[in-house]
């Protein structure tokens, strides 16, 4: 009981501090639940963030759902999910019921641009830890560089490299080494 | 009319892959142009001003829609119809996850896949540096590169960071607009302090 009420507390912060989108959860998630409390090994994270993408829903509620479920059952996965979105959603309530003080105020907007470049640092930091534990040897490398080209020459969606780089991960570890 | 929107933003939970924006045109396809709930314009407000709250932008716009439509009940109804299909999806996996990854194939797909998560983090970044125009703009640039290094390196907690940015901002705004007054007090003209 004890740790799902830390859980719940953790998310909470985590929901009320994501400025930037769906990747911004991931990284916030990765700093508090995964490097900060140590409920989650690395590995476990970057297999949450790789299905979190390939399935319907917003990203930051598939992860927490997804991570809570690990960490202590489906009661925890969602009462995490309820928790990011707490402090979020009472702040979307207040904007609805003072929708027209806050239509126009710059001092917000600037706060939020403001924030874009911390987010920017915050996604980039997870990304260190994802790259130590993703990367298995050299053939890690040539799917890096695939996942890339699909994602960034082909333009083509996130999904298509995950299942790309899983079949390849498939033949290759599972068939040839 | 709390069934209709719970189911509605259902509907738009369980049919949109990848979340955020991508869930924009589906709300408003299901919203405006179906029910007829809100006109386009409305919408439009709706996503300018939850694009501003931290969390994900798709509970957050169902919560403000749900509750032009309905009070309180419609924002719940709204956030329950738009998380529900996730947490149910997600369970269902999660609860074969474990046992899943006891196969030696699912173990080498998932092998494979980590290097292609890190291409995703690349990704993340370089949309937002891109969006954040940090080529361009020097203080951008230099809040990015601290932020990282003193969440990697020197163990700074985010929340600390994402607080520091906003302020940094506002101090850098407020003196640049105290720079444009005067500039415009100069020539004599006066300035409402308008900025890009």
């Amino acid at each position: 009981m004890d740790l799902i009420l830390r859980m719940c507390l953790a998310f909470i912060k985590i929901g009320a501090f994501c400025f930037g989108g769906g990747y911004a959860a991931v990284g916030l998630i990765e700093n508090e639940v995964v490097k900060t409390m140590g409920w989650l090994t690395p590995d476990q994270y970057i297999n949450i963030i790789a299905i979190a993408e390939m399935t319907p829903g917003p990203i930051a509620v598939n992860t927490s759902t997804f991570a809570g479920y690990l960490m202590s059952g489906p009661i925890a996965g969602i009462l995490c999910t309820l928790s990011v979105i707490l402090i979020p959603s009472c702040l979307a309530l207040l904007t609805a019921f003072f929708f027209e003080k806050v239509k126009n105020n710059q001092n917000v907007q600037v706060a939020v641009k403001g924030i874009r470049p911390g987010a920017i640092g915050i996604i980039a930091a997870a990304g260190i830890s994802i790259a130590k534990n993703g990367f298995h040897d050299y053939f890690s490398v040539v799917l890096f560089a695939v996942a890339a080209f699909i994602i960034f020459k082909l333009k083509k969606s996130p999904i298509i490299a995950l299942l790309s780089c899983g079949a390849l991960g498939v033949i290759v570890y599972g068939f040839i080494l | 009319m709390l069934l209709q929107i719970f189911l509605t933003f259902f509907k738009v939970g369980l049919f949109t892959i990848g979340g955020g924006y991508a869930m924009l045109p589906i709300i408003q396809e299901a919203v405006c142009t179906e029910k007829g709930w809100l006109t386009d314009e409305e919408f439009l407000d709706s996503i300018s001003l939850t694009n501003s709250l931290p969390g994900p932008l798709a509970t957050n716009c169902a919560t403000f829609i749900g509750y032009r439509l309905k009070r309180v009940p419609g924002s719940i109804a709204a956030i329950l119809g738009t998380i529900c299909p996730s947490i149910i999806i997600i369970l269902l996996i999660a609860m074969v996850f474990n046992t899943a990854m006891d196969n030696a194939y699912v173990q080498a797909f998932f092998r494979g896949v980590g290097p292609a998560v890190f291409a995703l983090i690349v990704s993340a970044v370089y949309k937002l540096a891109t969006k954040a125009n940090i080529m361009k703009d020097k203080l951008t640039l230099v809040v990015a590169v601290a932020s990282f290094a003193l969440i990697a390196f020197a163990g700074v907690t985010p929340v600390l960071i994402v607080i520091a940015a906003a302020v940094i901002a506002l101090v850098a705004d407020s003196v640049k607009k105290s720079k444009t007054a005067a500039g415009a007090e100069e020539k004599g003209g006066s300035n409402d302090g308008s900025h890009s």
